[in-house]
């Protein structure tokens, strides 16, 4: 009893608490908000003054791995395309997308949804039905093209083979004009939808992440960005057998998928699960469908999509929201859909979209 | 771009790697409490904007000594204590020290963020003003434990002091104030309290 009476008044009344959570209460306006921050971050770009590749440390680790690599490269597996496509791209802030050729001439597709089309065994080139013709020399397995997709674009891209790829905002694909006589193969970063023209005779992988993906003929759809902590693999239909080819799991078993399943890599784990497709596809039709996702994943899909940055609070990320967006529609309409069925409200800015609980 | 973190923990994870989105997404959950806690110590705005861009620099340089495993609401009411402290003994205007000067509503709060009419507004400034008496550490642990949501463990940890002072403190700070006012009405209580809720 004593007890009871003790911890009820250790407790303030209904008033106090009032004043105590009106004290703080006080809040920098969005502007203020926004200005401390530009303060923060510029203060923290000039406080880099040395370059890491300038210490002594890095110098040292330079040469280790150099030595490692020299040591090592008698018995590395990668293929000529991957030793072309881990190179690192320069100038990839591009607004529009971007076909490199082999012969490093870049050519700029404009519009929303780029479409570019490999006939005649790879030599020509058909970007948006006829707008533009390019030539692509007949290298053979050398002549390397690269598709860069921006934020806030997509791409079709139809293959020398019959393949037919959907690239998504923020992708690069890498993959020679004409394919070689024995194998196919691709390098992806981002997001794409692959349906595979089937050639038993020619095997075909994509290279994403660490991980190599065989496949005959099938459709499906590799996430594979590199900001995302958990790449993925979902399966539409046929076969897909993958494995690592560096990492953690190099030299492990392949793992194959049925329809509807999904691979997932992430910290060098994979596991496999059943999915509903759809919502790992439905992008390329320009929607989003999501069933119960936390509002975080689908956040960073538009941001990408509409290539604008969003930034939303940790509590209010976790919200989840069902149901279909429609991408057609402009970013505001679609944030307006969202705030509707949320606890959460949306403003820009200084160029940015904050997403908020409602009052 | 866009930065999704599952949890508190990811988000974390990522400050501890240098992420630099994850910073921003840092700055955006927690700069609000920041900013209100230090406005208890400093009346300037200023100086409280300073101690949090100090703070945000700090955890950006020595991201990679930064403990895996932490409480984020915790760590930085604890970090950001010490800002404030270091930026006090800096500018030494009082006599009365740093754990001296802690303000726990001004009547700029009562004014501003309650809505309520005259005469309840004065009975709220006579509450106040009786809060305000309270030493700093019981106004301190009460505004810690009811505003941040902390845990006394987490209180006295940040204020350096054992958890049983602590909670001496804060109920030391509750039976003072009921003993000088009597009970509040009850309309006005839920006034109080609505108004509160629509204060954000």
């Amino acid at each position: 009893m004593k007890q009871r009476k003790k911890s009820a008044d250790n407790a303030p009344d209904e008033h106090m608490l009032a004043l105590i959570k009106a004290a703080g209460q006080a809040k920098m306006n969005s502007e203020e908000k926004e200005e401390l921050w530009q303060r923060i971050h510029q203060h923290r770009q000039y406080r880099r003054i040395r370059p890491w590749y300038q210490t002594w440390k890095a110098a040292a680790a330079i040469l280790l791995l150099a030595g490692a690599a020299w040591w090592a490269w008698p018995r590395s597996t990668h293929s000529a395309l991957l030793q072309y496509a881990v190179r690192p791209v320069t100038d990839t802030a591009a607004a529009e997308t971007q076909l490199i050729l082999s012969n490093r001439q870049r050519v700029t597709l404009k519009g929303k949804n780029a479409a570019v089309t490999y006939r005649n065994r790879g030599a020509v080139v058909h970007i948006n039905a006829g707008s533009y013709k390019g030539r692509e020399q007949q290298g053979g397995e050398a002549a390397y093209n690269t598709l860069l997709v921006p934020y806030g674009r997509r791409s079709t891209l139809t293959l020398q083979d019959g393949t037919t790829v959907w690239l998504n905002a923020g992708s690069r694909l890498v993959y020679p004009a004409g394919f070689a006589k024995d194998i196919r193969e691709v390098y992806l970063e981002g997001e794409a939808y692959f349906d595979i023209a089937a050639d038993a005779a020619r095997p075909f992988f994509v290279y994403a992440s660490d991980l190599k993906i065989k496949v005959l003929g099938t459709a499906f759809n590799v996430s594979a960005y590199k900001d995302d902590a958990q790449q993925s693999i979902v399966l539409a239909q046929g076969s897909v057998a993958l494995e690592a080819r560096q990492g953690p799991l190099r030299g492990k078993a392949a793992i194959s998928l049925k329809p509807g399943g999904m691979a997932a890599y992430t910290a060098g784990d994979l596991k496999t699960a059943t999915v509903n497709v759809a919502t790992y596809t439905s992008w390329k039709e320009g929607h989003i469908i999501s069933d119960n996702t936390a509002l975080v994943h689908i956040l960073k899909k538009l941001s990408r999509y509409y290539n604008e940055e969003i930034i939303v609070d940790q509590r209010s990320g976790q919200e989840t929201f069902s149901g279909t967006l429609d991408l057609q529609k402009t970013m505001d309409e679609v944030l307006v859909a969202i705030c509707a069925a949320t606890s959460l409200r949306y403003e820009r800015t200084g160029g940015k979209i904050f997403l908020k609980s409602k009052p | 771009m866009m930065t999704a973190f599952p949890d508190e923990k990811a988000l974390w994870k990522s400050i501890t790697q240098g992420d630099h989105l994850a910073f921003r997404v840092l700055y955006e959950t927690y700069a609000d409490m920041l900013y209100a806690y230090g406005l208890r110590y400093f009346s300037d705005s200023a100086t409280v904007k300073d101690c949090i861009h100090d703070l945000f620099i700090d955890l950006h340089l020595y991201h990679r000594r930064l403990a895996e495993d932490v409480n984020i609401r915790f760590y930085l009411l604890r970090s950001f204590r010490r800002k404030l402290h270091h930026a006090f003994r800096q500018q030494a205007r009082h006599h009365t020290g740093f754990a001296n000067s802690f303000t726990l509503v001004s009547t700029d709060d009562i004014e501003k963020r309650l809505i309520a009419d005259e005469q309840q507004q004065e009975t709220l400034r006579a509450l106040a003003r009786e809060m305000e008496r309270l030493p700093a550490r019981q106004k301190e642990v009460l505004y810690l434990k009811y505003n941040c949501e902390l845990e006394y463990e987490d209180i006295a940890r940040l204020m350096k002091i054992s958890v049983p002072t602590c909670r001496t403190l804060a109920y030391r700070a509750v039976k003072l104030l009921r003993n000088k006012l009597g009970p509040v009405p009850a309309p006005l209580l839920i006034s109080m309290i609505g108004a509160s809720h629509l204060l954000r």
